[in-house]
């Protein structure tokens, strides 16, 4: 029996983002994981894992989608099967501790079996009141739930479970090297028939040990724990495997109920919920409507301004354009976005269509590292994530090699970004180089996508972005504001 | 008619006993530790202190040797090896196994083992192209019909017993074994019923340690299970009392002689060797030479140089920067010579060389006293006595010497040493910082040689050329800015 809820392949076993730590904290993660969470550690420990997660491919995010929504429509049954999972999981926790002895794994796996046992009753019974289902992940649940827990096998598993007896253990046994008399499998123990009673097939043999022979009392037990080795390792493995598919049943539903609270947040603050539509990596695809930064949505409640824009195929997007002009939360939303999409749940949004990133990176300016060392601290940053990137992630710079003269930094721009996009890595660059700006501009080429943060006429920002390159800045715009178009100032450039 | 040798054609082969000393300076100490390591019952370690002096006796060894590196032998060999240490084990696990009937079963367990290791020397090793392994084998063959007539029952009797089946049953302090009946395996029932669940991890279960010997509690077994099948186990006494005292000494003689070759080969197995020829001819001609103690600590490999010394020359002196690995290409040749004359391949792409009465040495030692006075004193001494020891069929080891004596007193003492070396005609290798002995008119003179983009890095590789101690210190002023030169530019 699998658990496939978030993953076809069966339970979901989140790997790792690597570097997944600057890129929580440079996207501002800990705000979603929040509203997931909702108060419930369990949920936050899975939300994290979760969100910080390599996608495992397109088809299992797809798959998950189909849960989640599922899930949205049925929050009482995410709920039920959540707490059977976990009554499971705590009443095996509180048994008492098993010695690594075989008389003590076996009695302690039959303990637990007979509790898991109840549980599993429980989770047939609970499925079997829906009048069906609607996602692969659940359909399948109860499938398996029907087919493995039938009420022949409670049946069987009872009396085979009971059968074991304490008390006299009779063994099959036969001679290892040396002589050394090897018990090999436990003998079911049968009544005696009437014949057998009168007419009995053979005699025992029988050695009774000294009281006081304490030596020989440990042999003894020894002698039986051989003989119970290979069953108390059957019935542990089943344990560890029950109990396997309840820690999986308890995780999952625990994502499944923080997408839950998460829906619920998004709609307070007033944002439309969609589903991405998923392209592999390789498409490059990058399209929405109404975008909105999931972060600032959650913190303010409403009133945030979406950005709409249709980059698909793009290798490169240069962001460009006033201070505070919302390039950051621009950013931000798109890495957001990204994790969100690649975790097989919604955005706020009115549409998105987008690649699976295979890995999400970010490389942000750091305030804290002062003086010279700062371009030290970037370029090793920067070269950790060189080390880890693949073909298809998505690599989100702000403000990178601001640190040094321009001049250096755009060409240390050029040469890093040149050679990530030609490897297959989609980047998207905030940033004031004006050089870096120009020459990638004039090299232009498909798979360019070219961002300016809006400015109105009047010098206010409308923190939408616009197509096209804005390099002049912000100064330039409050001086031709004040001065009017200057000839002489457009000839610098 | 006894088991034919495979070290010593006839009874006596002419030795040189090597000094500990030398083997030391040498670094052969390690590889005959190396090769005597874990076989110490074996007693190997002074078969490998004793070249031979007779070419015919090399030749012979060398005919082994060669015969065991072909494909399947050294694996048959082994397997005599093998065979009859685990016989013996298991004979001695048998005595003191403390049980009657388990003693018995290790005793016939021992007697298959035999059996095993001499169809392995009868049947592998007979085949073998070289003589003196055929011959080996051809006898082992002839001896093994003997053998099997008394010890074959041994394979039957230990399948019966792993053929027998009974019942135990553990109930408080009471035990009993009874006869085994067609039963349910409640294991095999549970684990088709959870099979469902199965894939997952174990538990952490920790199968008992019990130790192989029976305790008195599975001795009480045994002799409840003997008393269910009485004829087995009176045969199985019954072979024992028969076959008393099977393990002869002489399978442990032949085992050593083989040892003798397969330690060696396995030791250098993956390593350039090649059989040196032994050469009248007088002069040293020696190609891909390197350190087999070194090469044995450095998986990584190790730089292998030539060394050529024509018979009209008798002086071979090496010079170059420190730790550039002078004393160890001198090393590497004198193994050659002991090893070549052990009947052994050498660490060499390919060896030339004469047969030596003798290979000494004299190392420069720090333990010898504090001044350099009776530093000096010391050495002169141990020269004294090697050039009174040494013959015009030997090879002298000179490393550092004079290393703590004034140069010009140095060198006028090496000098001197020189000219007593070749008025007797014995052939010198100098490894030395006296950099005129290397344009002596005798003398071949090889230089330790650096990377010329870095001259800190050594190469561990040697040229035959002058030796100019000066060139090395140039080469350094230059990287660090310290030439004249430059200086003159950055004072100017």
């Amino acid at each position: 029996m699998k658990v496939s809820l978030l993953d076809p392949k069966g339970a979901y076993e989140p790997r790792p983002l690597p570097l997944s730590e600057a890129l929580a904290r440079d996207l501002g993660l800990s705000v979603i994981v929040d509203a997931m969470a909702d108060g419930d550690d369990e949920i936050r420990e899975a939300a994290w894992r979760c969100l910080l997660a390599v996608p495992p491919s397109l088809t299992a995010i797809v798959h998950r989608q189909a849960t989640v929504q599922e899930a949205l429509a049925n929050p009482g049954l995410v709920r039920d099967l959540h707490a059977i999972a976990l009554e499971a999981v705590e009443g095996e926790r509180r048994l008492f501790p098993a010695s690594r002895s075989p008389q003590s794994v076996l009695f302690r796996s039959r303990e637990a079996m007979t509790l898991f046992l109840d549980a599993l009753r429980k989770l047939r019974d609970r499925l079997s009141r829906e009048p069906a289902f609607v996602s692969p992940g659940f359909s399948r649940l109860w499938e398996e739930a029907r087919r493995d827990l039938d009420d022949d096998f409670f049946q069987r598993a009872r009396a085979e479970l009971e059968a074991i007896d304490r008390r006299e253990l009779r063994f099959f046994a036969r001679l290892g090297r040396g002589l050394k008399p090897e018990p090999f499998g436990l003998i079911a123990p049968e009544a005696p028939t009437l014949w057998q009673r009168l007419f009995p097939r053979n005699r025992d043999l029988v050695y009774r040990l000294d009281p006081r022979d304490e030596a020989g009392a440990r042999m003894l037990s020894d002698l039986a724990a051989a003989g119970l080795f290979p069953l108390a390792r059957v019935l542990s493995e089943a344990v560890g495997q029950v109990l396997a598919f309840f820690r999986a049943l308890r995780f999952e539903t625990a994502f499944l109920l923080g997408a839950r609270n998460l829906a619920k947040a998004f709609s307070e603050a007033g944002a439309p919920i969609a589903f991405p539509e998923l392209r592999p990596p390789k498409a490059r695809a990058l399209a929405f409507r109404s975008l909105l930064d999931p972060l600032l949505l959650l913190k303010t409640g409403g009133g945030v301004v979406g950005n709409t824009l249709s980059a698909n195929g793009a290798r490169l997007c240069v962001v460009t354009g006033a201070n505070r002009g919302g390039k950051t939360t621009f950013l931000r939303s798109l890495g957001l976005a990204q994790l969100l999409a690649n975790a097989g749940l919604f955005v706020p949004a009115e549409h998105l269509a987008i690649s699976l990133a295979p890995a999400v990176f970010s490389h942000f300016r750091r305030e804290e590292v002062k003086g010279g060392g700062r371009l030290d601290d970037e370029l090793a940053r920067l070269a950790g994530i060189v080390d880890q990137v693949v073909a298809g992630s998505l690599l989100l710079m702000n403000e990178s090699f601001a640190s040094t003269y321009e001049h250096e930094g755009a060409a240390l721009a050029l040469e890093v970004v040149s050679a990530l996009t030609e490897a297959g890595v989609r980047v998207v660059f905030v940033t004031h180089l004006r050089e870096f700006a120009l020459s990638v501009a004039e090299r232009g080429g498909e798979g360019l996508c070219l961002l300016h943060a809006e400015v109105g006429p009047d010098g206010r920002r409308t923190f939408r972005m616009r197509e096209g390159l804005e390099v002049e800045g912000h100064a330039r715009s409050v001086f031709e504001r004040i001065f009017g178009p200057s000839k002489d100032a457009v000839d610098d450039i | 008619m006894s088991w034919p040798s495979l070290l010593f054609p006839k009874p006596q082969a002419p030795t040189w006993p090597i000094p500990e000393q030398t083997l030391r300076d040498l670094r052969l100490d390690l590889v005959v530790e190396a090769l005597g390591k874990g076989y110490e019952a074996y007693d190997l370690e002074p078969l490998y202190r004793q070249p031979l002096t007779d070419v015919r006796a090399i030749a012979f060894r060398q005919g082994v040797a060669r015969g065991l590196l072909a494909p399947g032998l050294r694996e048959a060999a082994w397997a005599y090896v093998r065979g009859v240490e685990e016989a013996r084990a298991l004979l001695l696990r048998g005595e003191k196994c403390g049980d009657r009937h388990a003693g018995a079963a290790w005793f016939a367990l021992a007697a298959t083992r035999l059996l095993e290791a001499l169809e392995a020397l009868g049947g592998g090793v007979s085949s073998a192209p070289n003589p003196a392994l055929a011959a080996l084998g051809a006898y082992a063959a002839r001896h093994l019909e003997a053998v099997r007539r008394s010890l074959g029952p041994a394979a039957a009797l230990l399948e019966a017993l792993s053929g027998v089946r009974f019942e135990l049953s553990v109930r408080g302090d009471q035990l009993a074994v009874g006869q085994a009946v067609p039963r349910r395996d409640l294991g095999l029932a549970i684990r088709e019923t959870f099979a469902r669940f199965q894939g997952g991890a174990p538990g952490a279960v920790e199968a008992p340690r019990r130790g192989e010997d029976l305790n008195h509690v599975e001795s009480a077994i045994i002799e409840r299970v003997a008393r269910l099948h009485p004829d087995l186990f009176s045969r199985l006494h019954g072979f024992r009392s028969e076959n008393e005292g099977f393990l002869r000494p002489e399978y442990h003689a032949v085992a050593r002689e083989l040892l003798f070759y397969l330690r060696y080969l396995d030791l250098t197995e993956g390593r350039v060797r090649s059989f040196p020829e032994f050469d009248a001819w007088g002069g040293v001609w020696l190609s891909g030479v390197y350190e087999l103690a070194l090469s044995l600590e450095m998986p990584g490999g190790v730089v292998a140089n030539d060394v050529l010394l024509e018979p009209e020359k008798s002086a071979l002196v090496i010079t170059g920067p420190n730790h550039g690995g002078k004393t160890t290409l001198a090393r590497a040749i004198g193994q050659v010579f002991v090893l070549g004359q052990l009947g052994l391949p050498v660490p060499a792409s390919r060896a030339r060389i004469p047969l030596v009465d003798g290979v000494f040495t004299v190392f420069e030692r720090g333990e010898r006293g504090d001044s350099p006075s009776s530093r000096l004193e010391a050495e002169l001494l141990e020269l004294h006595r090697v050039l009174t020891a040494a013959s015009a069929s030997s090879l002298v080891i000179l490393n550092e010497v004079f290393s703590s004596t004034p140069y010009r007193d140095a060198l006028e003492l090496g000098r001197e040493i020189d000219r007593r070396l070749s008025q007797r005609g014995v052939r010198s290798v100098w490894v030395t910082f006296l950099d005129p002995l290397s344009r002596l008119p005798r003398a071949v003179s090889l230089v330790g040689e650096v990377d010329p983009q870095d001259p800190s890095v050594r190469t561990y590789r040697f040229a035959r050329r002058d030796a100019d101690g000066k060139a090395h210190a140039m080469a350094l002023a230059r990287k660090y800015g310290l030439t004249y030169e430059a200086i003159r530019r950055r004072l100017g």
